[in-house]
């Protein structure tokens, strides 16, 4: 009996009879054990890249945060400049008004001093540098000309800082892609049999998608405009199409 | 409707301000602000207006379910409103006509184009179409 058992034992292994699906059994065995610590590669992976993702979030945040602050401390500026140039308007304004008395007084002069030039020799030389000298200085028609174009300068100014609240937007609709990754792996990790990931912090990442408009532009095509001009026209008029 | 008072609406303080300042330029100095449709309606009914100019999207309350609260109330049925929004997508114009915002502007938007916008509601409110 002993000797049998040895003898079975002993048998080579191409003479023990090989049972169907053995090869198929012995391939998926391999393949296992390759894709195993493929696995795990995979799930370390995830778990970086998830990791990082909350810090993405709130930086995307603080750029929001950080340029709308700057924007109002520029709108601050261009309030302070626009109330200066009010003031500087009504100086151009009082100054204008005064122009007119001070050309007919001084065509008055001009009179006075061609009858006393003769007694006087230097007196009509020195009043027509005097008189000169009002006429280099310019008229209040160049001052207030300026003033227009600086006051259309900060305008324009203030209508290019749109722009942070359409990035803004745009930054929102980035936020909500990267908080859906974010949930996906979260998902994929749990299968893994890992703990739920750290939730992002940002503010912007638990807010709806009606409060925000991933698709906003910014563009300065009149275009846009005229094309909501035309539907806005053609639904008056009964055109709802 | 001489010097009417301005409601400005939005979520952007950015925003509100530009509004408030482009609406000083063009010679409408009474203005009040409100960051979302829920303080609108507050103000609304605290302060009073005579015109809205709204955002869309918003939180707490949308600018299109602020016009409906406004277009379905009774003290404020018929105050002209002005929408001012990112969404320029034909369907987004429609939907904002049928709630019945008077008319509608793409931002960004110019001051020009403000004026005339505003200017076209006021004559429309004093000359109404037959």
């Amino acid at each position: 009996m002993k000797s049998a058992v040895r003898r079975k034992i002993e048998l080579p292994r191409e003479e023990v009879a090989p049972w169907p699906g053995r090869d198929v059994l012995d391939n998926f065995v391999k393949v296992v054990s390759e894709v195993v610590p493929l696995l795990d590669t995979v799930k370390v992976s995830l778990q970086e890249s998830a990791g990082t993702i909350p810090k993405a979030s709130m930086q995307l945040d603080n750029v929001t945060r950080a340029t709308e602050n700057a924007t109002v401390e520029i709108l601050d500026v261009l309030e302070r400049m626009t109330a200066r140039m009010d003031a500087m308007g009504s100086a151009i304004t009082r100054l204008r008004e005064s122009e007119g008395e001070r050309e007919s007084a001084l065509k008055h002069i001009d009179s006075l001093i061609a009858e006393a030039s003769g007694s006087q020799p230097g007196l009509l030389e020195h009043w027509k540098v005097f008189r000169t000298s009002f006429a280099r200085q310019g008229s209040t028609d160049e001052l207030e000309s300026q003033f227009a174009a600086v006051r259309a300068d900060a305008m324009s100014i203030a209508m290019a800082l749109q722009v942070q609240d359409i990035t803004s937007q745009q930054i929102a609709g980035v936020s909500q892609v990267i908080e859906s990754v974010r949930l996906r792996l979260d998902k994929v990790l749990q299968a893994f049999g890992e703990e739920r990931l750290a939730p992002a912090a940002a503010q912007t990442v638990g807010r709806s998608s009606e409060h925000f408009n991933g698709d906003a532009e910014y563009t300065r095509e009149p275009n846009r405009q005229e094309h909501a001009d035309e539907i806005v026209e053609r639904f008056k008029r009964g055109d709802h199409a | 409707m001489a010097n009417p008072k301005f409601l400005v609406v939005d979520d952007s303080l950015t925003m509100r301000r530009i509004v408030i300042n482009t609406l000083k330029s063009i010679g409408f100095e009474s203005v009040v602000e409100a960051a979302d449709g829920k303080d609108a309606m507050a103000k609304l009914m605290s302060e009073g207006a005579d015109f809205l100019i709204t955002d869309w999207n918003m939180p707490e309350m949308s600018g299109l379910d602020l016009t409906k609260w406004v277009r379905s109330s009774d003290r404020f049925a018929d105050m002209p409103i002005l929408m001012i929004t990112t969404r320029g997508n034909k369907d987004d114009v429609i939907e904002a006509m049928k709630m019945r915002v008077n008319n509608y502007i793409v931002k960004p938007f110019t001051a020009p184009g403000l004026k005339e916008k505003i200017d076209q509601i006021l004559k429309s409110i004093e000359s109404p179409m037959p």
